[in-house]
């Protein structure tokens, strides 16, 4: 049986109706009239044991939404949920033992003590035994380095030390499920490195189950073989990062540099997605126009000074789905 | 898995008073106000009294048993608020939605809040305890009549705290509804210093006053302890009134777990 199993999930708001006008406010004040925002609409999707899912979006897809159902925070208004076989709202306590959750916007450490009292009290909290608890934090502080600042008081941390103590604190029960909410906002180049390390060692060496959620998609690409992509609450995309790439026709990225600024660049079959000075990123689709031919058209009109050719990246195929949808 | 124990729960406790330790210029800082508090209810106390003749003792409370009472209020009123500051709390995480952080966790969460502010009450206690017996020679306390009523003052004084615990939890947990309850707090915190006793006692109260601060739980917070202390309500009387309190503390921790269950269910995180 899968350890994740997500069927037709549905998350419905209800806020109280905002009116404008002259007396809005106080209308607003005692109307019994309700909006419904639709935060996630029919989601579904399995993960099995040791998978390791990108669960990306833009701001608003629903992507929180669907990891606080998963978690048990949220009620679904409709839909299924069930992890490791228990439903998460209905039996929260119990759920809550096996899974470790992360949100990178928010910490679960105790803000006012040094990061060791923390894993103390979690310790406690989760009952976990004396060896094994050693034993993690051991291992911890081999990859994330906990050593160096486990007496420092949490609000002392910087931003990269905070989010390894939160990661260590999300996995001292060896929880098999671990969620992920952003674990990497905010932190420069090599904190971001440390920390996708990190937990691709927990999901190789532990065989944990992974749904991160990011805007990062370096992190979709350093760490995940499958991705779902949602929008508007609904599910547009659910395979491999590869195949995502091939369907997008592996769009290509021509940067050029010319002697002077080109103007305005229009060549069939191409899209300027940057124009700086003389600097211009165009994307092309292969099937359309060969590299070989875009140069040639390029240097016949403008004074190409220098090339590079490069695979679209994932952000940009993403983004291009955002803007325009999935072509099947 | 089975439910969290007590002793998951004591770590919490622990920790409250760890914290607490870390924090001991603030409980410095707050002695040092009801000092100078307790300067200007003796000086008050003394030019009314004074006022109406050397021996005036109206509803029994002479100038030293009022003095007495005014002491021992603000000390327990330290108390008292160290108690329910973790639940003073709730409130910001709902609204926040930090509150997130606590419901992934296999602990019931209003249980947790409860734990720490038993920590953060025996660190209250801590300083209070021997500020009281530095300070009874000093401005020449009264103690309690007897050794009964010591014993009575103790559990009365842990079941205002309650009372008052589970009164500031309450309000904390209408941020489930209302996003926004600093007026109704406001307003509270009045009523409550007029009613409850902390001041001036309920006994001074004209008839209909008394009748309606008699039946508010605010009285059971101070007035009950207080009375208590200065041998205002003895045997059978102040059982009675212990009866009340302990009335009002289940009355209100049902409501709180009831808002609670209710809250959790509808809840919506804040942001994100």
């Amino acid at each position: 049986m899968p350890q994740i199993i997500a069927e037709n999930l549905t998350k419905t708001f209800t806020v109280p109706k905002r009116y404008g006008g002259r007396f809005g406010a106080l209308k607003t004040l005692f109307t019994t009239e309700h909006d419904s925002k639709e935060a996630v609409r029919g989601v579904s999707f399995t993960l099995e044991r040791g998978e390791l899912v990108g669960y990306v979006g833009p701001n608003g897809a629903g992507k929180s939404t669907t990891i606080k159902m998963l978690t048990g925070i949220l009620t679904p208004t409709a839909g299924e949920v069930r992890i490791g076989g228990l439903v998460p709202w209905k039996e929260r306590e119990r759920n809550a033992h096996q899974i470790g959750v992360v949100f990178g916007q928010r910490t679960q450490l105790w803000w006012d003590l040094p990061l060791g009292n923390s894993f103390e009290l979690l310790k406690h909290i989760y009952r976990v035994d004396d060896e094994r608890y050693k034993a993690n934090l051991k291992r911890f502080d081999e990859v994330l380095g906990l050593s160096d600042f486990i007496k420092t008081p949490v609000r002392q941390l910087s931003l990269g030390q905070r989010m390894r103590g939160d990661l260590a604190a999300a996995l001292l029960h060896d929880p098999p499920v671990l969620f992920l909410d952003e674990p990497t906002i905010g932190l420069d180049v090599v904190a971001k490195e440390r920390i996708r390390e990190f937990i691709e060692l927990i999901n190789r060496e532990r065989q944990v189950t992974v749904i991160l959620t990011t805007h990062d998609m370096q992190d979709i690409e350093r760490l995940c073989r499958r991705m779902i992509l949602i929008d508007k609450g609904q599910v547009l995309y659910d395979g491999t990062v590869e195949k995502l790439k091939d369907r997008s026709g592996r769009a290509r990225l021509m940067t050029a540099v010319f002697a002077e600024p080109p103007g305005e660049i229009d060549l069939p079959g191409t899209e300027v997605i940057l124009r700086e000075g003389a600097v211009a990123t165009l994307r092309f689709d292969r099937n359309q126009i060969s590299s070989q031919e875009l140069v040639g058209r390029l240097s016949a009109q403008y004074p190409v000074v220098d090339l590079t050719i490069e695979e679209a990246p994932l952000e940009d195929i993403i983004r291009t789905i955002y803007q325009k949808g999935l072509t099947p | 898995m089975e439910r969290a124990s007590v002793g998951t729960y004591l770590a919490f406790t622990r920790l409250a008073f760890q914290r607490e330790t870390t924090y001991r210029v603030d409980v410095l800082t707050s002695l040092l106000g009801v000092a100078a508090r307790l300067y200007l209810l003796y000086a008050l106390w003394t030019a009314l009294y004074q006022s109406r003749g050397a021996d005036a003792a109206p509803e029994g409370f002479t100038l030293s048993l009022i003095v007495t009472y005014s002491a021992v209020s603000l000390l327990y009123g330290l108390v008292v608020n160290a108690a329910s500051e973790s639940a003073d709390q709730v409130e910001d995480k709902i609204r926040d939605g930090n509150i997130a952080t606590d419901l992934f966790r296999p602990v019931r969460y209003p249980l947790t809040v409860m734990a720490d502010g038993l920590g953060a009450m025996g660190f209250g206690l801590l300083q209070v305890v021997p500020a009281l017996l530095v300070l009874a020679p000093l401005i020449h306390l009264v103690a309690p009549p007897s050794l009964e009523a010591t014993g009575l003052f103790i559990v009365s004084a842990l079941l205002g705290i309650a009372v008052n615990f589970a009164m500031t939890l309450m309000l904390n947990l209408t941020a489930f509804w209302v996003l926004e309850t600093f007026g109704i707090q406001m307003i509270l915190r009045w009523v409550s210093m007029a009613l409850s006793g902390a001041v001036v006692p309920v006994w001074f109260f004209p008839g209909a006053f008394q009748t309606i601060a008699m039946s508010l739980p605010f009285q059971a917070i101070y007035s009950t302890p207080l009375s208590i202390y200065v041998g205002k309500l003895q045997g059978a009387t102040a059982l009675s009134f212990i009866g009340l309190q302990a009335f009002w503390v289940l009355a209100l921790g049902g409501i709180c777990a009831m808002m609670w269950r209710r809250g959790v269910q509808r809840v919506v995180v804040q942001g994100g």
